[in-house]
């Protein structure tokens, strides 16, 4: 055994060169609940996408393509063509390590390849050797540490696999890279390259398939979604005593709203969905849902852009269908990054649509002018703003609330202020987590972007540890009870992580916290929140 | 004290090593603890342990202390003999630092630890399976509460095998 007992300066010389050791061997091991399981067939052939066939991670054979590596390197050419950004960031990075220890895989897992910077050298490295002119020059010659290239081979393509499903393209990394490297960008690249040659996830490319088919991830469809928009409709009047009209594919409608699937049909996503319904029946707005853009969220962020382009079209589609004059969105995470970044360009202009204002304030959301959607909790926050909702927040006195800034709605879209500002007005226990774990700094959950899969359990638990560690904190210091945030996917996935880690936390959706403190008019008195569970008086309110 | 500090020293020298080199670096060094939540919650964990080792042996310090630990380690990248095998690295740096009629207390102490971390190893494993079944139950609650549990394969089951 070396020197058992490092001193602290020993350990601390940490260099950011990829370890040579580590470079000359790319294989990994495929343990059970460290991966995500292949795409099914039948999805990929719905979708068009190559190569389809049985296969799983953990197979010796992966049956690629006899041309894969070239199916690749010509796919790789094409893209840094394509995208600047791309071949910026092979070209820059200095490998000054500030990205380094900021990946949430890395802290929870301890794996140096999670740390952003060697997870882009994966990539780097086949840039290297294939396309500089010192790559090429010295061919095989390059593939050494010094010259820091790789031959492309069999097992860089199942490290590739392994690491860029082992990403969630948080983006938390690119905010103190002093380049603006996103790294998030370079996996994204990474997954269309290894989908070129049929190495793809399912739990990616069902929500895709079924996307395609009925418009939504689950596969609902129109009349299944009708029923579940009719119980909702039905279990709100038991709870309120009132009846809120909500339609589907109503032509002339002023707003088309959309949310995430998983709102009208998991829980805690359905309590925000009741928010929803309450909050837009109190303000008489006057929208409908589609039963096509039954789906905000979009799958194909996490497969490819030309996927995200097919699967966003609907919504301008519909918009057009039903000639509404702008776009209302709920509660989710990816479905705004697309919204925001890409859904103008790939899709747009929508010419056809205004600029959103709110019948109600009058405000006109000119941050929206261009894409004409307004995110849900800028809508709400001005309602509150403009003082035209009636608020009681001691009907939220059964929690005490904390915020988890979802990635996409943090560093994608800059929703830092909004659901903070609806929160204190609608509970009055409120707690933030430590500073460098929220905003632009926030954890991710560690499930997002199509790794929130039962298989992939205990990755997504290391992935997780560094957020749920913040919430135990103030769960210890402040007795939050509710970590309240604005993705779908969270609502899904924290809920476990904090079983796991922080039992007695529970997750909800900001609007669900609207709804159950919307004083509505001609409501019955309420005695339960939207959960049915009986409302609570803080021993405050007595004294 | 001299001691104390010194096995802490080494113990932690031995943790860190299970830990790939750069990462046993950021473990070792970051103090923020949420910055470096493994790192740090294993340095406050093993000093605990190691008062409690070498003074009263409290029974709720010693388990709280251990839980902490084996929370992490039970979903990370080690076997079970990896993840517990923490505890059995103390007894050759006490063996050289003990006496010898202390050093065999100390030794039963360190098993009866282990035999503690290993019921909590157990039980975060359970527990992890049990967040496993109820996430997938919560993905379809709407459906159960709709129709009740008809046992119709929701997508999320079909795709994965
Ligand atoms: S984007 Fe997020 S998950 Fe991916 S490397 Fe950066 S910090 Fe890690
Ligand atoms: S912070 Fe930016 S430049 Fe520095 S190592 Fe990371 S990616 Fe490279």
């Amino acid at each position: 055994m070396s020197n058992p007992n490092p001193k602290p300066e020993e350990l601390v010389q940490i260099g950011y060169q990829p370890p040579s050791k580590d470079w000359m061997d790319p294989s990994v091991e495929f343990r059970k609940g460290t991966f995500c399981y292949s795409a099914l067939p039948k999805n990929l052939n719905y979708l068009g996408l190559p190569n389809a066939r049985e296969w799983q991670p953990f197979d010796e054979d992966w049956k690629l393509p006899p041309d894969w590596k070239q199916i690749i390197l010509d796919g790789m050419k094409e893209r840094l063509e394509k995208y600047r950004s791309f071949r910026l960031f092979m070209d820059i990075c200095v490998r000054c390590g500030a990205c380094a220890d900021k990946c949430h895989f890395y802290l929870g897992s301890g794996d140096p390849k999670n740390m952003p910077v060697l997870r882009a050298e994966l990539m780097r490295s086949i840039y290297r050797r294939y396309f500089t002119p010192a790559g090429r020059l010295l061919g095989p010659l390059a593939a050494t540490p010094l010259a820091g290239g790789r031959e492309l081979t069999e097992d860089v393509v199942k490290e590739w696999f392994y690491y860029f499903y082992q990403c969630t393209e948080c983006r938390r990394c690119s905010v103190f890279c002093p380049y603006g490297i996103d790294t998030a960008e370079i996996t994204m690249i990474g997954r269309e390259l290894l989908n070129l040659i049929g190495c793809n996830i399912n739990w990616v490319l069902e929500p895709a398939a079924n996307c395609f088919r009925t418009g939504n991830h689950l596969g609902i469809q129109p009349h299944g979604f009708k029923d579940s928009l009719d119980f909702a409709v039905d279990e709100l009047e038991e709870l309120t005593g009132i009846r809120v009209d909500a339609s589907i594919n109503r032509k002339g409608a002023e707003v088309l709203f959309i949310v995430p699937s998983a709102d009208y049909f998991g829980t805690p996503h359905y309590y925000t969905f009741l928010g929803y319904l309450a909050l837009l029946h109190e303000i008489g707005l006057d929208y409908t849902f589609s039963a096509f853009a039954s789906e905000g969220g979009n799958f194909g962020l996490f497969n490819s852009h030309e996927m995200i382009k097919r699967l966003n079209a609907k919504v301008y589609a519909e918009a057009r269908r039903l000639g509404v004059k702008w776009i209302l969105g709920g509660e989710c995470g990816h479905m705004w990054r697309v919204l925001h970044q890409y859904m103008d360009t790939m899709n747009g202009p929508a010419d056809f649509l205004e600029a959103p204002v709110s019948p109600v304030t009058g405000t006109r959301f000119e941050n929206a002018r261009s894409t004409k959607m307004v995110h849900i909790c800028e809508f709400t926050a001005d309602l509150i703003h403009e003082g035209k909702l009636r608020l009681d927040p001691a009907r939220n006195n059964r929690w005490t609330v904390t915020f988890h800034d979802s990635c996409n709605p943090a560093r994608a879209m800059g929703l830092l202020e909004e659901p903070r500002y609806i929160l204190r007005s609608v509970c009055q226990r409120f707690h933030e987590m430590p500073e460098n774990t929220i905003r632009e700094q926030t954890f991710c959950c560690g499930s997002g972007s199509g790794l929130g899969t039962d298989e992939n359990f205990e990755m997504r638990m290391r992935g997780g540890l560094p957020r749920a560690n913040a919430v135990r904190y103030v769960k210890e210091k402040y007795g939050v009870n509710l970590l309240a945030c604005i993705c779908a996917i969270d609502k899904a996935t924290l809920p476990p992580l904090l079983e796991y880690w922080v039992p007695g936390v529970e997750v909800a959706g900001i609007h669900e916290l609207v709804g159950n403190a919307l004083v509505m008019r001609g409501e019955k008195p309420r005695s339960t929140d939207l959960r049915g569970e009986p409302l609570v008086e803080l021993e405050a309110a007595h004294a | 004290m001299q001691t104390r500090e010194a096995i802490a020293e080494q113990w932690l020298g031995r943790v860190w090593r299970a830990y790939p080199s750069q990462t046993a670096a950021f473990l070792a060094g970051e103090p923020d603890p949420f910055r470096n939540p493994v790192g740090s919650t294993l340095r406050q964990a093993v000093g605990i342990l190691l008062d409690e080792l070498l003074l009263g042996m409290d029974r709720a310090r010693v388990q709280a202390a251990l839980d902490s630990i084996v929370q992490i380690r039970a979903v990370q990248d080690l076997t079970p003999r990896q993840a517990l095998e923490f505890l059995f690295e103390l007894k050759p740096i006490l063996a050289d630092l003990a006496r010898r009629p202390d050093l065999e207390q100390l030794d039963a102490r360190v098993d009866e630890m282990a035999l503690m971390a290993f019921d909590l190893y157990v039980q975060y494993r359970e527990r992890a399976f049990e967040a496993r079944a109820n996430e997938v139950k919560r993905r379809v609650f709407i459906l159960e509460r709709r129709f009740g549990a008809r046992g119709d394969a929701t997508w999320q089951e079909r795709g994965a095998r």
